[in-house]
């Protein structure tokens, strides 16, 4: 093979025939024993979710005064049905954990898809086309993170109301700047490419170039950049409903359960600690996930 | 068979930057005929591929076209909308880029690249969205084949990253010539390959331009490559054409003392012990330049007489070069 080295990463990966980059780098993913701990960790989060009804032991939102304040199963006065204990209107903590995570992976998830929709498609824009397209989204993305995020979407959420839809497009409606700025970047890098000249030259046009040629070849930063951002937008969810502006009462929300508990917090720990602690480690097994998903797909960490 | 299929007549190509105006193409005419291969030399920056990316309409800002007018089989091609261009593009003209290595997008295997390119211009295919595919998948199987890519069709499947430089220049003529454009535009098509694979790309381009009685244009800094390919050469310099003619003519009788310099700086194994004279100096800024003989600080044979305006003189039948002292002995 004649290899010139001008495009080092690609000639330097022995890959198999017929594989293609993606591939690759999939695979040097799953050989990190961390990373795929961690993976099997958030799918566990959103096979709970999406099988919530399944998995609980009781009816989330079910209340029994008698049963108020259970401590968890394993202290004194603890009940093996009630295995995290019941909350001060006797609802199970378990269950309500559980189905406390289908608010945070539905928005989180809801979030990041529209955010990185737009995202996608005005960093495209702004970066290929450029002129007055790239100063109007450029100068917007500007403002946009002139504003402080949670007081953004607090302020949103004040003038529409809460609810589902409304948590989302107040969260979406700045998050999109992340990818757009992320896209813009890579597609100036991308846009004098060799083949994207060589397209231009072949009869392509705009949208087919800003698409099909460049779009595929920055995916890898992308797919990064949102899992990552998913894990801020799950907390700051969990901050809106904390605040009591995210999901409504008596649908279970982490958020709101640790506000909830705050007030026992001294006496029954486990009302705020364990919603808490489902926080934690939701967001940490993302961080993991994509930060092996960077090292995999960022041709800086091959050797 | 002088039938013009590309005339560019007084082009000016300029890039507005924040130094000022610059004039990267001056006045630049030329014709090519008919399945000729014409050779384009010049060093760097002497505005090669600045003239035929003015042809493509690939100039970008803050590059454009101040002056002159392209023709294309009669056509005129200055001040063509986008959707108009990009008909022509790939169909009639087909350019090959400069690098090889990474003209072809990593992100899509070579079959999908050129069936793409077949999809968009080839009016031959017909029938449901389906059967234009698997006909294109056949055109690009005869393509791969045509370029001389053995077992073309088990590596039609294979990614760019895959082939190796040679192959991928292969490739690129390949798509380039898929769906058998008039004029073929090849910058610089073998700079980064070796000598052997060089050639056989070469007698490739000349090979498929007879069979498709082509035109083609040959961007090259080599001027061993045009003796051995081009009808016709014409060097460049500084923007504008400075020596044009039969290639026989040029090499063997050069007027323009860059020609000269040019042809003197190529070492020769018949004559190992003659010196190269390299050619001193670089390109001059192409910023607010007098009217003067644009080759003047790096001439060996200037005098007063080349501060004024030099134009394109004739020096025998079809020879033309922009020197004053051109034809006289010194």
């Amino acid at each position: 093979m004649t290899d010139i080295g001008s495009t080092p990463d690609m000639n330097k990966l022995n890959t198999v025939a017929g594989e293609t980059l993606f591939k690759r780098n999939m695979k040097l993913f799953a050989s990190s024993k961390l990373s795929l701990f961690f993976s099997a960790m958030a799918i566990g989060f959103i096979l709970m979710a999406l099988g919530a009804p399944l998995f609980a032991p009781h009816d989330p939102n079910e209340a029994d005064l008698f049963l108020r304040l259970l401590p968890p199963a394993w202290m004194e006065g603890g009940d093996w049905s009630y295995v995290l204990g019941t909350d001060a209107l006797g609802r199970d903590v378990l269950s309500r954990i559980i189905y406390g995570s289908r608010g945070s992976i539905f928005i989180g998830a809801c979030v990041i898809l529209v955010a990185t929709t737009v995202g996608v498609l005005a960093g495209l824009a702004a970066g290929y086309l450029g002129g007055w397209v790239d100063v109007v989204i450029s100068r917007l993305v500007d403002i946009l993170l002139g504003f402080p995020y949670l007081i953004f979407a607090i302020a949103l959420i004040a003038m529409s109301g809460p609810g589902l839809q409304n948590i989302i497009f107040a969260l979406a409606y700045k998050e999109w700047v992340i990818p757009c700025r992320v896209v813009r970047g890579e597609t100036l890098a991308t846009r004098d490419v060799e083949y994207v000249e060589a397209a231009r030259a072949m009869g392509a046009s705009k949208r087919y170039i800003m698409l099909k040629e460049i779009l595929p070849n920055i995916l890898s930063p992308v797919m990064v950049v949102s899992t990552v951002r998913m894990a801020h937008v799950i907390i700051l969810e969990a901050s809106l409903s904390f605040l009591g502006l995210g999901v409504q009462p008596p649908t279970a929300s982490w958020g709101s359960m640790v506000a909830d508990g705050r007030s026992y917090m001294l006496d029954e720990w486990w009302l705020s600690t364990f919603p808490g602690l489902a926080i934690l480690l939701l967001v940490l097994s993302i961080n993991v996930v994509s930060q092996g998903l960077r090292d995999a797909f960022d041709p800086k960490f091959h050797d | 068979m002088n039938i013009p299929v590309l005339e560019i007549e007084n082009l000016k190509t300029c890039f507005d930057t924040r130094d000022g105006m610059v004039t990267a193409v001056d006045g630049v005419s030329l014709k090519v005929n008919k399945g000729e291969c014409l050779g384009i030399v010049g060093e760097s920056g002497s505005g090669k591929s600045v003239t035929f990316g003015s042809v493509m309409g690939l100039v970008k800002k803050p590059g454009f076209i101040a002056e002159g007018s392209i023709r294309f089989n009669g056509r005129e091609l200055v001040g063509l909308n986008g959707k108009e261009y990009r008909r022509l593009r790939g169909k009639e003209i087909a350019m090959t880029m400069q690098d090889a290595l990474t003209a072809l997008n990593p992100a899509y295997t070579v079959s999908n690249q050129i069936i793409e390119v077949l999809l968009a211009h080839d009016d031959a295919l017909t029938g449901s969205r389906r059967s234009k595919k698997k006909q294109a998948r056949g055109k690009a199987i005869e393509m791969m084949q045509l370029v001389g890519i053995p077992a073309a069709e088990s590596r039609l499947d294979d990614y760019p990253h895959q082939f190796s430089g040679g192959m991928r220049q292969r490739i690129m003529i390949a798509i380039a010539l898929s769906c058998k454009p008039t004029l073929l535009i090849a910058d610089e098509p073998t700079t980064a390959l070796d000598v052997t694979i060089q050639a056989q790309v070469l007698e490739l381009i000349a090979d498929i331009q007879d069979k498709l009685v082509m035109s083609v244009v040959l961007i090259t800094h080599d001027l061993g490559v045009v003796a051995e390919y081009c009808d016709r050469v014409m060097v460049m310099y500084a923007g504008q054409i400075v020596e044009s003619g039969p290639t026989r003519d040029v090499i063997d009788n050069p007027q323009h003392p860059y020609t000269q310099g040019l042809l003197n700086s190529i070492p020769r194994l018949s004559d190992l012990d003659r010196k190269i004279t390299p050619i001193e100096g670089s390109v001059p800024e192409l910023i607010g330049l007098a009217e003067e003989c644009r080759f003047m600080g790096r001439c060996l044979k200037a005098t007063d007489a080349c501060k004024t305006l030099i134009e394109m003189r004739d020096n025998g039948v079809d020879h033309q070069v922009r020197c004053i002292n051109a034809g006289m002995v010194l």
